[in-house]
């Protein structure tokens, strides 16, 4: 009896991992089964895409085609570079020329600025001892998933007047930030993104700093360097993937940033508005302009998409590596 | 331009822009590869004067140094993409030429030299405070007066911007020449700051290539003052401000500077006791002159039982503090006086005294605050290198803390505030009022039924909005979640397994089969006419439908309570026996508990669709958007990861990532729109809707309906399968995919499919943004295109991390693949599904900008971030929108928790 049943379970045990051992039609159906995953995928590939297919597609068709047939009824006849000459030069169009423009005035300050303060404070989380430095990482690590939200309209205040503390129990105002004329201006856009990037950079680059082996930061130290030359010559050098990774991520964060910029600017506008709300404000207007909307879109998501796909490898290092960012 | 021309021009002008960024790039990669190794080489140096350079880690290091993509063509590649964006649009337009003179580039220098100076600025003062305690040690004279300059030149400069002292009447201050320097900052000034802040940087290095080289040391620390004052001169220069203007605005400064740097030069020359004496003698006199320009109308009125109690209060709670921490008793009581002398002077009293009483009063805040830095010995060498360490970490995070408090920590503290305020209009007087009125703005959110709004919960009405319990989905849900449970039953038969919670699952499902069997039975009695909720709703308003779930509900119900019953009455005749065996074990583990997990998810859907309100649809989006992203990118990432062309298929999937909100918005906003009846659809979806729809109409529906039975078939067959190798999960999933698709089938038979209507020509179309009251779905259906990429990308990172011996020794054991994934590396990955399903939550949570674009919060779309921005920005509700501000932070503090444990826990 034991034979038997040794045998019957060889023959199930192969059954279950090759189904090529059965015969007949449950044999070809789980064939045919078993192909399914890799269809599903190329499925949910084809339907990922489609939006986004469609709307470039559009893109480079007049109003009349566009609302005539779907996107993939589009003749070579239709395709022109209208919408796009139309939203880039048209200030009633959005004005993207100056969006553009106004998107790289906040993008790079925001991207730029930030390393540098978060590579100082990582480094000293990382490698310096001092008094309070676990409690004070658990304090930067719980602003992670912090919304901006909570921070907007304090910031609005400060930049549309200043800051200004009463001190108690007298009538005596005294200036903590004078009036500096930020508002509506890119600056203020930038200069916002600054304390809402810096959490989630001190936290990346900290990971990433206090992986370095130890034995470089105890020889040096013998050696006479103090933490300034570690830092300047040692760690900034071996850190620059982690920099690169930190950089694209904060990019694309601000390029394609609503909230602030609304916040800061309003929505309607002032010449200083990025992409992103120009294009917003766009859609107000969807009936007249729908079919601009198309090419603005794509002038706004342009720069992203060549980051990302140029420059991938190093948005998913960042992403892995830093997955709790608010 | 003709279609062929505007292709030709465009596929050209890419081909050459190409071809022109490759070179540049490969020219970049050059340049930059010298630089690179230059810098490894350097590095490298370091490593071997600190005897380091042999180890094979280092060496490993030196490898990625050299030859890492990251650091050597990464910069290539950034340059090659400018290079080519720039060459697109240079081929594309011709436009460069006009560009380089338009309002545009003008934008772009401010915006460059704006960045260059904030980084030269920041640089020039952290390299200057390291430079500056860095002498602590070396040269403690030097030390002591620029420690003193500095506290002069901020103290009084603060003095002066805050308009509280006054050397001449009406000039300007310092905060006038800061705010003519951010609007109107101009070239000259930048570049001054610029080339100093390179000069300074660049000396700073290379002085500490050689470190004991004083003389260059020396050089270094004469630049960065030089610099200071140069770009100071350069301030008042570009601003063409005259120059005895700039000399007033600057006096105050300086004046501190000078008199508080000459105290800091004498007092680290002197020892006691000296030292104390000329340390008071000396505040007192800067006192004294402080007091002389004391503006007019903060000159204290000397009341002196008020600041003589004040500071004998504060010099005890100043002895206190120090006896406890164990410090010097004396310095503790003159800290203590000199806080509890200012309050008592300048605070507690009222103004417009005699300039004789101002001056005492800062006569004596002076002495006092000169004696404190007079306190104590000199510094020994030991304690001087103290201080020079202990400083490093606060100048290192010094930057960081004060973008982060003011930019962050400080906002939200006032956020907290101001959501206890109101702004008011006061009668007779200009302008608005900030008032406390305690918890008023939150009462305003929780009890306005635009945020909670749970009416329609047993409307069974012809509303648009169904009820609960007479939903579809709710039926659906349920049905499978009655299902699974009685395979439960069946698994905990054979297993003798109970699932952990049974005791509260079996009476709560049981209590509510028979609520929803009440509900429908209510419904069979009241109405006799169908809803109009489309095509999924109408099905399970006909009666038969109705009647049979009445009936399974029913019998679950009393089934489920009777199990609950006898269980509890077993529990108590063994005595509450753990060990023991329940007569009704349900076994959750086992296929059967997905199809439990996916009716439970459907019930849920249909608990959120029928109760509204801008918090309930947070709630919503949170639950389906989470689950279904996290869910989905686990799948994708699961059958990514044997896949052909992988890094294809999750590089498309993850695209959506690096697109905004507002784009994605857009995107999907042409996926959705619905053209009136009778003129063509656009829209991908109600194109196909109606494609189906004529389909259905045609003389071939039967094909259509015909195929549909043949994939009905192989589920019933992937059933079977399940049900010959004991799986409960191919059972449920086979039979819970065959049903739907039977029923489309019969629909596509019936010729009803596809939006038909009553009538012909009728057609229904999706108003997917519209529709109440699955329209949010739809929206959350933007921010699951977005996201599962994210979870995906992580999900296919932690799947690789699994380790392939544990997968390989499963297969030679025999295990399927599902087997695999269950089994083995589901549970690896639990961590990361905690990561993804917290960093989701915070997302969903801020979700704005889509809402935003899509509705604007119409449609009883509304959700927490965009009711905050429409009463914070719109309509001008500083208090309402603090609060829903406040809401929102309260809300994502259990994911600050869970990620600080998390934290602790990896050490």
């Amino acid at each position: 009896m034991a034979t038997i049943d040794v045998a019957r379970d060889q023959e199930r045990m192969q059954a279950l991992t090759d189904g090529s051992t059965r015969t007949g039609l449950v044999s070809t159906v789980y064939k045919f089964l078993s192909g399914i995953p890799s269809w599903i995928l190329w499925i949910i590939v084809i339907l990922w895409t489609t939006p986004t297919l469609s709307l470039f597609v559009n893109s480079f068709r007049g109003r009349e085609d566009q609302r005539s047939s779907v996107f993939w009824r589009t003749t070579p006849d239709q395709l022109t570079m209208d919408n796009y000459s139309t939203v880039w030069n048209s200030q009633a169009a959005g004005g993207l020329k100056e969006g553009f423009v106004n998107s790289f005035a906040i993008a790079i300050p925001a991207t730029i600025i930030p390393i540098a303060i978060a590579a100082f404070a990582a480094y000293a989380f990382a490698w310096i001892d001092f008094k309070g430095r676990e409690l004070m990482f658990i304090g930067l690590v719980s602003l992670l998933a912090i919304p901006n939200q909570v921070a907007l309209l304090p910031l609005l205040q400060t930049y549309a007047g200043g800051a200004h503390q009463t001190i108690p129990f007298t009538d005596k105002t005294i200036t903590l930030i004078p009036d500096l004329g930020l508002q509506g201006t890119s600056n203020a856009v930038w200069l916002s993104h600054i304390g809402f990037a810096l959490p989630f950079a001190v936290f990346l680059l900290h990971n990433y700093m206090k992986s370095l082996p130890k034995d470089i930061f105890e020889s040096a130290r013998i050696d006479g360097a103090d933490h300034f030359t570690i830092f300047w010559r040692l760690v900034l050098p071996l850190s620059i993937p982690v920099l690169a990774a930190f950089a694209i991520f904060q990019f694309l964060w601000t390029w394609n940033d609503y909230l602030i910029a609304t916040t800061m600017l309003g929505a309607g506008g002032g010449g200083s508005t990025p992409l992103t709300v120009r294009i917003a404000a766009l859609v107000g207007e969807f009936g007249r302009n729908e079919h601009l909307l198309t090419a603005g879109a794509f002038v706004m998501s342009a720069v992203p998409l060549m980051v990302f796909f140029a420059l991938q490898k190093y948005f998913v290092k960042g992403l892995l590596a830093g997955s709790v960012k608010g | 331009m003709s279609v062929l021309e505007t292709i030709g021009r465009f596929v050209v002008t890419l081909l050459l822009a190409g071809v022109f960024g490759l070179v540049v790039r490969t020219f970049a990669q050059r340049f930059v590869g010298v630089q690179d190794s230059s810098l490894a080489q350097s590095v490298r140096e370091v490593r071997s004067r600190v005897g380091l350079g042999g180890t094979e880690a280092l060496a490993e290091r030196d490898a990625t140094l050299d030859l890492d993509y990251g650091t050597r063509n990464l910069v290539a590649d950034g340059i090659g993409i400018v290079a080519t964006v720039f060459g697109f649009f240079y081929l594309l337009g011709g436009r460069t030429s006009s560009f380089l003179n338009s309002p545009e580039s003008s934008k772009f220098a401010s915006t460059l030299w704006a960045v260059i100076l904030a980084v030269t600025v920041s640089a020039v003062l952290f390299v200057g405070t390291n430079i500056l305690f860095n002498q602590a040690s070396k040269n403690y004279t030097l030390f002591k007066t620029l420690i003193g300059a500095v506290i002069g030149f901020v103290t009084f400069g603060l003095l002066d911007g805050n308009r509280l002292i006054q050397w001449v009447q009406g000039r300007e201050t310092v905060a006038d020449g800061l705010h003519g320097l951010v609007n109107n900052g101009s070239f000259t000034l930048l570049i001054f700051s610029v080339l100093i802040g390179a000069v300074i940087f660049a000396f700073y290095g290379y002085s500490y290539g050689t470190p004991r080289d004083e003389p260059r040391r020396y050089a270094t620390i004469a630049a960065a003052v030089g610099g200071t004052m140069g770009a100071l001169w350069g301030l008042f220069y570009a601003e063409r401000i005259p120059v005895d203007t700039a000399i007033t605005i600057i006096w105050t400064p300086l004046l501190g500077a000078i008199l508080v740097g000459a105290l800091g030069f004498a007092l680290s020359k002197l020892n006691q006791p000296v030292r104390l004496a000329v340390g008071a003698a000396a505040g007192a006199g800067i006192g004294a002159i402080l007091g002389g320009f004391l503006f007019r109308s903060v000159t204290p009125r000397m009341e002196v039982p008020k600041f003589l109690i004040a500071t004998a209060l504060l010099a005890a709670v100043g002895v206190g503090i120090n006896y406890i921490r164990g410090k010097n008793l004396i310095t503790g009581a003159i800290s203590g006086a000199l806080i509890g002398w200012i309050i008592g002077a300048f605070v507690l009293t009222g103004v417009g005294g005699p300039r004789s009483e101002a001056i005492g009063a800062c006569l004596v805040a002076g002495a006092l605050a000169g004696a404190r830095f007079g306190a104590g010995e000199l510094p020994t060498q030991t304690q001087r290198t103290n201080i020079e360490n202990r400083s490093r970490g606060p100048i290192f995070l010094a930057p960081a803390m004060f973008f982060l408090s003011v930019g962050l920590v400080i906002p939200l503290i006032r956020t907290f505030y101001l959501s206890f305020t109101d702004t008011v209009r006061r009668e007779g007087v200009r302008g608005r009022f900030t008032e406390f009125v305690g918890l008023e703005n939150y009462d305003r959110i929780f009890s306005n039924p635009s945020s909670f709004d749970i009416g329609d919960w047993t409307n069974f009405e012809n509303g648009t909005i169904p009820s609960l319990f007479t939903s579809a989905p709710f039926a659906l849900g349920l049905t499978m979640v009655l299902v699974a449970a009685g395979m439960a039953f069946l698994a905990g038969r054979r297993s003798g397994a109970s699932a952990s919670g049974s005791s509260l699952l079996v009476p709560g499902l049981g209590i509510f089969a028979l609520l929803a069997a009440l509900f429908q039975f209510r419904l069979i009695r009241s109405s006799g006419s169908e809803s109009a909720q489309g095509d999924i709703v109408d099905a399970v308003s006909t009666p038969l439908w109705r009647y049979a779930y009445l009936l399974l509900f029913l019998a679950a119900g009393l089934g489920l309570l009777y199990a609950a019953f006898t269980n509890m009455a077993f529990a108590g005749k063994s005595g509450g026996a753990a060990t023991a065996a329940k007569p009704f074990s349900f076994d959750l583990a086992g296929g059967h508990g997905g199809v439990f997990a996916f009716g439970l998810f459907l019930a849920i859907t249909a608990f959120f669709a029928s109760f509204r309100g801008t918090i309930f649809n947070s709630l919503w989006w949170v639950f389906t958007v989470t689950i279904v992203s996290t869910v989905l990118g686990l799948g994708i990432a699961a059958l990514a990861d044997r896949a052909s062309l992988e890094n294809v298929a999750k590089s498309i999937i993850f695209m959506p990532l690096a697109i905004s909100f507002v784009g994605a918005a857009i995107i999907w906003r042409f996926m959705f729109i619905a053209r009136p009846d009778g003129r063509p659809q656009t829209g991908v979806l109600n194109y196909l809707w109606l494609k189906v729809g004529d389909f259905a109409m045609s003389d071939w529906n039967w094909l259509g309906a015909l195929a549909l039975l043949g994939v009905v078939a192989g589920f019933l067959m992937i059933s079977y399968a399940g049900y010959t190798r004991a799986n409960s999960g191919m059972v449920g999933g086979g039979i819970a995919m065959a049903l739907p698709i039977l029923w489309l089938a019969w629909r596509l038979f019936d010729g009803r499919l596809g939006g038909v209507g009553a009538t012909a020509g009728d057609r229904t179309l999706f108003f997917f943004s519209t529709d109440l009251p699955y329209n949010q779905l739809w929206l959350m259906l933007i921010l699951i295109w977005i996201q599962t990429g994210f979870a995906m990308v992580i999900f296919s990172a932690a799947i690789k991390a699994v380790p392939s011996e544990f997968i390989e020794a499963a297969r030679v054991d025999g295990a399927t693949d599902s087997n695999i994934f269950w089994r083995i590396i589901v549970p690896q990955i639990i961590p990361t599904i905690g990561v993804v399903t917290t960093t989701l939550i915070v997302t969903v949570l801020k979700v704005f900008d889509i809402v935003r674009v899509m509705t604007n919060g119409n449609f009883e779309s509304q959700v927490i971030a965009n009711e905050m921005f429409v009463q914070a920005f719109s309509n001008r509700e500083v208090g309402l929108g603090s609060a829903l501000a406040i809401v929102l932070f309260i809300s994502v503090v259990p994911v600050v928790f869970v990620n600080v444990r998390r934290l602790q826990h990896e050490g």
